[in-house]
Parts: structure tokens; C-alpha cells; sequence
């Protein structure tokens, strides 16, 4: 067995990256203590352009010592060799800020592997040696730096990605794109402007190279760890992106299918609709590859604590359809994961490193629960074994609001699970509902869907919307029927009908900084979803009905001092506090579940009630008049804003990937500008 | 692939490498280089066909790369639009890019220096275009216009063509192909559009853009200035029902490698030794 070494391009590599130089300004940059400011996240304050720079060298150093890594650079020896300080990269990647950066704002985990492998995490360095002296892996690692090369080449493929990402792209966002595929019309407008025309040639560079990675990760079976580090260089964009991905691809195979349908109806001819389009199910079957856990297993097996933050961040749920304690011995049927992955693993070394269940809130899995709980498109779900509880996250891929697809999923939800929890079955004591968009619970009823009906006079159509909302609440407040507490998580803004499903909920916790409001009586609506039900049999007629009048937004501490809130996290603890609100009540669960039932009795909420106020509602709405109509188009288009993506001049679009990051440092505080927005329109409706 | 896939590193310890880290270029759409370690003055041209990939669609080249006739090249792979943009433009494109690198221009030069291949000299002498299918198309009428222009370097221009479309394309065959290839989902959004793409056009047999091609390299050949259009190989599948196989003005009878079709002829394992008993 010859000795394990780095790639020979190591070396070109710490050039290419200018490791060395930009080590030193990292270094400067952590002695100058600023470091904290620097590199603070995005999501909490804004981030100005003179402080780019510095973000882009760390982003920069990140991404070469990643891709080092994979090159076999694994030992404070490989570093010395290649002239690159140990001690300075362990400095810098063992920064609590840097950590803090990497771990949870940068997209890319490679750090992580590295810290972990010069810190000398003996199961994983022990694997990496065996790796590294196959006799493939030398070519797997030329043939992903190429790859990574191809991937840095693809510039309009950049401008699809910040789309994905969730950005305006010279003036388009990715609904548009929804809307442009379902229209010959639209599609003809986007072919005719060179600008849109770029954004679908980098749609298609995207499947492309989705084709090619798949390739590749599928022949470096005999090399699991490595197929994992270079899965997980891409895999941010098959974590959230990639979802998003997925639902392109479908719609543009759903439109197609609808237009070979609608031509060979003309024409009178039967066409079968799967020959002609071969490609869509081959696309599917590679986005699901990507997208599943088949490819980062063996890495998350070995790491499920240290990339958590990490998958959370990058909104990675792979780890939820799976049933798989560690590599793969308990594996799904179907699953392609590869026998000789196992073939290294001793069963010493089988049995010892079992997967910590329960280590982290969120990404513990059980068996016997359908996968489809666990995929539903817009609600994450994971199941928490040790403490029977099921967290649920609202990850909606444009705006965070009750969009009939959101309904649809939080509809199967409910119905999924009665069915496969309760005493007789999975137990489930808690069930956690929060959200993964950034700064924001859920902005509560899909404002462009309701002007869309209004305008058209609808009544009907508005209706069976708030219907459905209520029927949602109401399975809630009856806790789905089973003896379980339902937990609210609000990590941001909750308006609407967001804060009202958060009163269907037994308790809520709000980290600081959270606001809350129903913005309906701004433009002459008022709530639909059991507003003035719940809250005046919680607070009294009259402070609901000044609550509901006011158009103000209430802060997490004033919920609380008012008993809607049940208790108060720091900022970024929310979900810590959750934890601990579980495990705390886990003894006193029964009784908990005894005195939610005894308080819907003492002061029920009926759906007869709930609908008689969606009818009221859809009354109101039919008669807004036209500056009414305005006013929510507003409040529609700054939830829209939102997702603004904010240029970087001094990102160009044949920036590499790594520089691309910044986009979400560049990421202005969007919810700020949204809670500005709505008190600038609320004044605008008080001064009518 | 992979197992065959050793571009630059196939000694782990102590080889020498015979090529650099691969670099992305800001040519085209996904143009990726890879410069020789010891340049010897040769510059090779992947350049792909309709709905092809810069790198994907010779992904069998890297054995090309370890051959000792290849040690001194750099080797380009060129990427464009191949569903979206006319041919014409792809062509004024790729002359921008052969142009910079044989004049060795500033940012051809900025290019080496970024992906650290400054070293020796690049004054190429040989200049290797490896064109595939629509790629035989806009190489030649990119030749074409640089003969028009005037441009020194086009006299050190070779050709080797797989399946190139100069004489036309069979459509519905054309279609049937792409229907089965991710790389090609956006003509389906021309589709959805009812948009003919240009590039469709182009390559119909007969065309007005074909005729000229053909009719313009007869013309500079006639005339002693077209060397560099007659291609020294050409060759097909057997099975590409997709091109018409006529001769294209001077270039020699071409090759027909058996039980291959359209695409299959650029990875297959002897395109690679193709390409360097050119070398």
C-alpha cells in the first residue's frame, strides 16, 4: 500500500487561491478584533459595501483550504510541506467568529472537514487514509477539479443560481420564471430579451452540470468519504436550490406535457406524452440523487453534529427521509447507497459509532414513519425520537405566506399525522411549529392570490381560501386530535393570518426582536382566520378589538406581558428554548395536555364560528375599493422585496462561485425594510 | 469515467505533472483551459456541437492529456450557445477567442498569468481546432471571416471534424436527438414559445447560411488563401442519422467509425488517439 498523499496540484492550488496572502489578512483581521463586526451575520444587520472586501478574502481562504482538503490535504504536515502555515489555518478555522461564519452563513462546509481533520478526529483521518491510497481516488479528485473549473465557467449559470437563491436577477425573480414557463406567451418575451434569455441558458447550464456532478459522484462509489466532500462543496445548492430546482424542472416538463397535449389535439394525432420527453424523467432521477442523502451519507454519518448547523443553514434536510442509524447498515429499501461503502468499516468501529440520537433537536430520525412526511415541499419535518416530539418548519421557496401550495402541504400534514402517530403508534408528545425563512414567521394570507380574487369580484373563490385557512387552524387548536401540545416557534415576523395560526397553537415561544400584528385593517379587511375568536376569548372583546383596530405591530415582550406569548428567547435561542421548554415539560406532559383540553372546552372555538368569520371576511373584501386594492398591492410587492437581491458591483457574474456568496452578506436586512414599509402604509391608512 | 480520468495526476508522488490546474475561462459559456507545464507552442480547440457541452461532450479526452504527444499543448475547451445564439454570432465569438490566444493578446495573457502559466513561451505555431457537429460549422465560418480580416494566425490553423453539420442537418432526427438530452431542455422552451431557434435555420439542409459557407470556402480555397478551411480529417458514426455525410468542398474522403452514431464519435477510447496522431 503506497503512501497516502496530497493531489499533486495541491501546491498550484495554494497558489491559485493565494492561501498564503490571504491567510494573512484574515490573521490581521482577527487581530485587529474587529473581526466580530466584520463578519456578523447578514440576517442580523446590514452589511456595507466597504466591509465586502474583507468578507470576500475570508470567502476566498475558505473555499481554497476546502478544496485543498479534498486534494488530500488532511495533516498540519501537508500544510507545512505546501510552505502554508498549520497553526495560521488553525487559527483561523478554529475562530470562534470564523466558525460561527463558516458554519452557519457560508454556504460551504469544507472548513468543517478540515478543522475536524487537522484537529485529528481519528475515525474520519483513519477513513481518509484508506481513501486516499485506492486507486481511484487520485483520479476522482482531477476529475472534481475540473468540474470545479467547468462550475466557475458557467457565468449566466451564476445568475441562476442567485434566482434559486431567492434574488432579483436583472429584474426577474424566480416566480416570474414559474409564470414564463407556463406561457407561450411570456416564454416568447423572455426569448426575445437577451438578458432573460441568459437566465435560461444558465437553467439549462445548471441541469448540465447537475448531470455531470451526478456522473461523477456516481462512479466514486469506492471512495465514500471523498464523494462526500465534493457533494458537499456543490450541496448548498441542492439543499434549498435544489428544492427550488426540482420544482423548475417539473413545471417546465408540466408545460411541455400540456402543449404536446394541446398540439396533438389539433393535429388529431395520439402522442404518448412520456416518449417524447425522456430527459424530464432522467432530470428528475439525477435532481433526486442530488438532492437525497445517497451522496453525503458516509460524511454525515461521521459528522451529524458538526455539519448540523451547517445543513440547517444551507436548508439541507436530507437527513429526514431516511431511516439509517450509521452508514447505511439500516438503509430504506431502494436506497442506491452501495454495499462497499461498508466494506472498510470494521464491526468494532460498526458498533461504536452509532448515531447520536437526540444530539440535535432537529435532525434525529426514527423508523416507521413514511418518507412523505418528510419531503413535503414546503414544510420541513423531522422527527425527535427521545423526546416524542415532531419539529415542523414553514420553508416557502418565494414568499413566506399561506400560499395555497403551503396549504396544501400543512393539509397533508394534518392528515399524515393522526395516522401514524399517537398511543397506539409512533407516540408524539410535542409538536414544534416555526419557520426557516430568515427574520419571518409567516406573513400570513397570500395577499397576490387575495387582490387576484377580489378584483375579480370572486366571493366564491375567497371563501374556499379562508376556508381552508380555518379548517387548517382548527385541526390545530384540537391538537390534530391527539393527547399532544403544539408549540409556536417565532424567530421574526408574525402578521396576519401567520400570527393567527400561531394562536391555534397551545403555546408559543418568540425569541426578542419578534413582532406581531394583523395588518388587515390597514386597507379595510379584516382578519380572516379566528383573529377576533380566539383573541377575544383570550384577552377580553375590547383589548382584541383594539389589537385588531389598531394596525400596530406588537413587540415579543408586549405578547408576552399580554399571556399570548408563553415565554421569551434571546435572539438566535429560539430554538434552544424550544428544546428546553420540551424536555422540561415532558414529566408534566399529561397534565399539560388535560389543562389544554379543559380550556378549548371552557371556551370553545368552533368551525362553524371560524367559517361564519371567513364569510364576513370575503363580504368585506369584495367591496375594497380601488385604493384599498393598492394599498395591499403595496404591502404585496414589499413582501415581494424581500427577496431582492442586492448587486455587488464589485461581484462580476464570471465571479466564482465563492465570490458569489456574498450575495447573502450583500443581502440588505430585508425584514427592517419590511416592517418600515408596513408602518409607512399603516400611517398612509390612518391619515385616509 | 473516472477510472480513465487522469488529466494531470497520474503519478501521486514525485511525477511530473504535464499539465496545470485546470482554469476556467472568461470565454464563451463554461470555457474551461488547462496550460501545459512545458508549453511547446501548440494550442488545441475542443469545440462542441448543437446542444453540446464544452467539457462534457469530449469527456473521454483525458487520455489525450497523458499522451507524450500532447505534453507540450495547452488545451482549450470552448463553450457557447449552441440553442441560442445564431451561428453566425458563436462564430464571431470563437474568432474573438482564437484571435486573443494566437496574438496573444492582453487578456489571453491575463488569462495565463491568473491560472499561473506564464512560464515559457506561447507563440503558437499549431493551432489543433477539434470541432464537433455545429462546431465544424462555426469554426469554419469563424475561419472564414478571419481570412476575410485578414488575421496572420489562421495559416497555422488545423481541423479534425467529428460528424461536422456543414452540409446540413436531418430536423426531425436532430429533434429525436435532443429529446433525449438534458443538455437540450431549452429548445423545448423555443417549444414552448413557438419559436423557431435560429440555430434551426442554420443548419437546415440547404440553407442560406450553409450555401454561403460552402460557396465562400470553395471560393478562398479556389483562390490559394484557404488552406486552413480543408479539414485534414473528417470523420462520422456509422450510425449518424443526424448529419448529412456529403464531402465539404476540398476536405479529404472522410473516415466512418463503425457502430457509432453522432455524438458517440467524440468519447469513444480512439477519438483521443485521433487527436494526437495529429499532434
Amino acid at each position: 500500500m503506497s503512501e497516502p498523499r496530497p493531489h499533486p496540484l495541491a501546491p498550484q492550488i495554494v497558489e491559485r487561491y493565494a492561501v498564503q496572502q490571504r491567510l494573512g489578512r484574515v490573521l490581521g483581521l482577527i487581530d485587529s478584533k474587529e473581526i466580530k463586526v466584520q463578519l456578523r451575520s447578514h440576517l442580523e444587520k446590514p452589511i456595507f459595501s466597504s466591509e465586502i472586501p474583507a468578507r470576500e478574502n475570508l470567502d476566498e481562504l475558505l473555499a481554497g483550504l476546502a478544496v485543498l482538503h479534498i486534494s488530500g490535504v488532511d495533516s498540519a504536515d501537508d500544510l507545512e510541506e505546501l510552505g502554508v502555515s498549520a497553526d495560521a489555518v488553525l487559527g483561523v478555522v478554529r475562530n470562534q467568529h470564523v466558525k460561527r461564519y463558516y458554519e452557519k452563513h457560508y454556504p460551504f462546509a469544507g472548513p468543517i472537514l478540515l478543522r475536524e481533520s487537522l484537529e485529528g478526529n481519528q475515525r474520519y483521518c483513519a477513513q481518509l487514509i484508506r481513501e486516499q491510497v485506492h486507486p481511484t481516488w487520485t483520479s476522482s479528485v482531477s476529475a472534481f477539479l475540473l468540474l470545479d473549473a467547468v462550475f466557475k465557467a458557467l457565468g449566466p449559470m451564476q445568475d441562476f443560481l442567485s434566482l434559486l437563491d431567492g434574488f432579483e436577477v436583472k429584474g426577474v425573480r424566480l416566480e416570474h420564471l414559474y409564470s414564463a414557463v407556463g406561457s407561450k406567451l411570456l416564454m416568447r418575451r423572455w426569448l426575445r430579451s437577451g438578458k432573460r434569455t441568459q437566465i435560461l441558458v444558465g437553467m439549462q447550464d445548471f441541469f448540465s452540470f447537475s448531470e455531470q456532478l451526478d456522473t461523477l459522484l456516481a462512479q466514486s462509489a469506492e471512495t465514500p468519504l471523498l464523494r462526500g466532500q465534493v457533494w458537499l462543496h456543490f450541496g448548498y445548492w441542492y439543499g434549498g436550490g435544489g428544492e427550488r430546482m426540482r420544482s423548475v424542472a417539473s413545471r417546465i416538463a408540466e408545460s411541455l406535457k400540456e402543449l404536446v397535449a394541446e398540439d396533438a389535439e389539433e393535429a388529431k394525432v395520439a402522442v404518448a406524452r412520456a416518449d417524447l420527453q425522456p430527459h424530464y424523467e432522467k432530470l428528475r432521477v439525477i435532481l433526486e440523487r442530488l438532492t437525497g442523502p445517497t451522496y453525503p451519507q458516509a460524511l454525515f454519518s461521521t459528522f451529524p453534529d458538526e455539519l448540523g448547523r451547517w445543513m440547517r443553514s444551507a436548508q439541507v434536510a436530507l437527513m429526514q427521509d431516511q431511516r439509517v442509524s450509521h452508514y447505511g447498515n439500516t438503509r430504506r429499501e431502494g436506497d442506491a447507497i452501495e454495499q462497499n461503502e461498508m466494506a472498510s468499516v470494521s464491526p468494532e468501529e460498526e458498533m461504536t459509532a452509532q448515531w447520536p440520537v437526540g444530539s440535535n433537536p432537529v435532525d434525529s430520525i426514527t423508523s416507521g414513519l413514511p418518507k412523505r412526511l418528510f419531503s413535503l415541499p414546503e414544510l420541513e419535518a423531522s422527527y425527535q425520537a427521545d423526546s416524542r416530539a415532531l419539529w415542523t418548519f414553514m420553508r416557502p421557496p418565494l414568499r413566506p405566506c399561506l400560499t395555497t401550495s403551503m396549504l396544501d402541504d400543512f393539509g397533508t400534514l394534518q392528515e399524515m399525522i393522526p395516522r401514524h402517530f399517537g398511543p397506539q403508534a409512533v407516540p408524539l408528545d410535542f409538536l414544534v411549529l416555526g419557520s426557516r425563512t430568515s427574520g419571518v414567521f409567516s406573513f400570513g394570507a397570500d395577499l397576490d392570490l387575495s387582490q387576484r380574487l377580489i378584483r375579480a369580484r370572486d366571493r366564491d373563490g375567497l371563501i374556499a381560501y379562508g376556508s381552508r385557512c380555518v379548517e387548517i387552524l382548527h385541526r390545530f387548536m384540537d391538537a390534530l386530535d391527539l393527547p399532544m401540545v403544539t408549540v409556536g416557534l417565532v424567530q421574526g415576523q408574525a402578521l396576519g393570518g401567520g400570527f393567527e395560526i400561531l394562536l391555534s397553537l397551545d403555546f408559543i415561544i418568540a425569541e426578542r426582536g419578534s413582532t406581531f400584528g394583523l395588518p388587515e385593517m390597514m386597507f379595510g379587511m379584516i382578519p380572516s382566520m379566528g383573529a377576533h375568536a380566539i383573541l377575544s376569548r383570550k384577552l377580553g372583546t375590547a383589548v382584541a378589538e383594539r389589537m385588531i383596530l389598531s394596525n400596530q405591530t406588537y413587540s415579543a415582550e408586549a405578547m408576552y406581558e399580554a399571556g399570548i406569548v408563553s415565554q421569551l428567547a434571546d435572539p438566535g435561542e429560539g430554538m434552544a428554548a424550544a428544546a428546553a421548554f420540551i424536555e422540561k415539560s415532558a414529566r408534566r406532559h399529561a397534565g399539560l395536555v388535560a389543562a389544554r383540553r379543559t380550556m378549548r372546552t371552557a371556551a370553545p372555538v368552533t368551525l362553524e364560528e371560524l367559517r361564519t368569520n371567513v364569510s364576513n371576511w370575503a363580504d368585506a373584501a369584495v367591496q375594497l375599493s380601488e385604493r384599498d386594492l393598492k394599498l395591499m398591492t403595496r404591502l404585496a410587492a414589499a413582501q415581494a422585496r424581500m427577496f431582492r437581491y442586492v448587486e455587488d458591483p464589485t461581484v462580476s457574474a464570471k465571479s466564482s462561485p465563492r465570490q458569489r456568496q456574498p450575495n447573502h452578506d450583500t443581502k440588505l436586512e430585508v425584514t427592517n425594510l419590511y416592517s418600515f414599509e408596513l408602518a409607512k402604509l399603516a400611517k398612509l391608512a390612518r391619515s385616509r | 469515467m473516472i477510472d480513465r480520468w487522469n488529466i494531470i495526476a497520474r503519478r501521486r508522488a514525485g511525477g511530473r505533472l504535464l499539465h496545470r490546474l485546470p482554469y476556467p475561462l472568461a470565454w464563451g459559456n463554461g470555457s474551461v483551459a488547462i496550460f501545459a507545464e512545458q508549453p511547446a507552442n501548440r494550442l488545441v480547440i475542443f469545440i462542441h456541437g448543437f446542444g453540446g457541452k464544452a467539457v462534457k461532450t469530449w469527456s473521454g479526452m483525458h487520455e489525450l492529456l497523458e499522451h507524450p504527444k500532447a505534453s507540450g499543448s495547452d488545451v482549450l475547451f470552448y463553450g457557447y450557445g449552441s440553442l441560442s445564439a445564431p451561428a453566425r454570432n458563436s462564430a464571431t465569438l470563437f474568432r474573438e477567442l482564437v484571435d486573443a490566444a494566437a496574438t496573444n493578446a492582453p487578456p489571453w495573457r491575463h488569462a495565463l498569468r491568473k491560472a499561473g502559466a506564464l512560464g515559457g513561451t506561447r507563440d503558437y505555431s499549431d493551432i489543433l481546432i477539434v470541432a464537433h457537429s455545429l462546431g465544424a460549422v462555426v469554426t469554419r465560418r469563424a475561419l472564414l471571416d478571419a481570412i476575410t480580416a485578414q488575421h496572420p494566425w489562421v495559416d497555422k490553423v488545423r481541423l479534425l471534424l467529428f460528424g461536422p453539420a456543414h452540409m446540413g442537418t436531418r430536423l426531425p432526427e436532430l429533434k429525436a436527438q435532443l429529446r433525449s438530452s438534458i443538455s437540450a431542455i431549452i429548445a423545448d422552451l423555443f417549444t414552448i414559445a413557438q419559436i423557431r431557434a435560429p440555430i434551426l435555420d442554420d443548419l437546415n439542409e440547404g440553407s442560406r447560411f450553409l450555401a454561403d459557407l460552402l460557396s465562400e470556402s470553395e471560393q478562398q480555397i479556389a483562390g490559394g488563401r484557404g488552406r486552413a478551411l480543408v479539414a485534414e480529417r473528417v470523420i462520422f458514426g456509422e450510425r449518424d442519422y443526424v448529419v448529412r455525410t456529403d464531402p465539404f468542398a476540398s476536405d479529404p474522403l472522410s473516415m466512418v467509425w463503425a457502430n457509432e452514431d453522432h455524438t458517440s464519435v467524440c468519447r469513444v477510447p480512439q477519438t483521443p488517439s485521433e487527436v494526437a496522431r495529429l499532434l
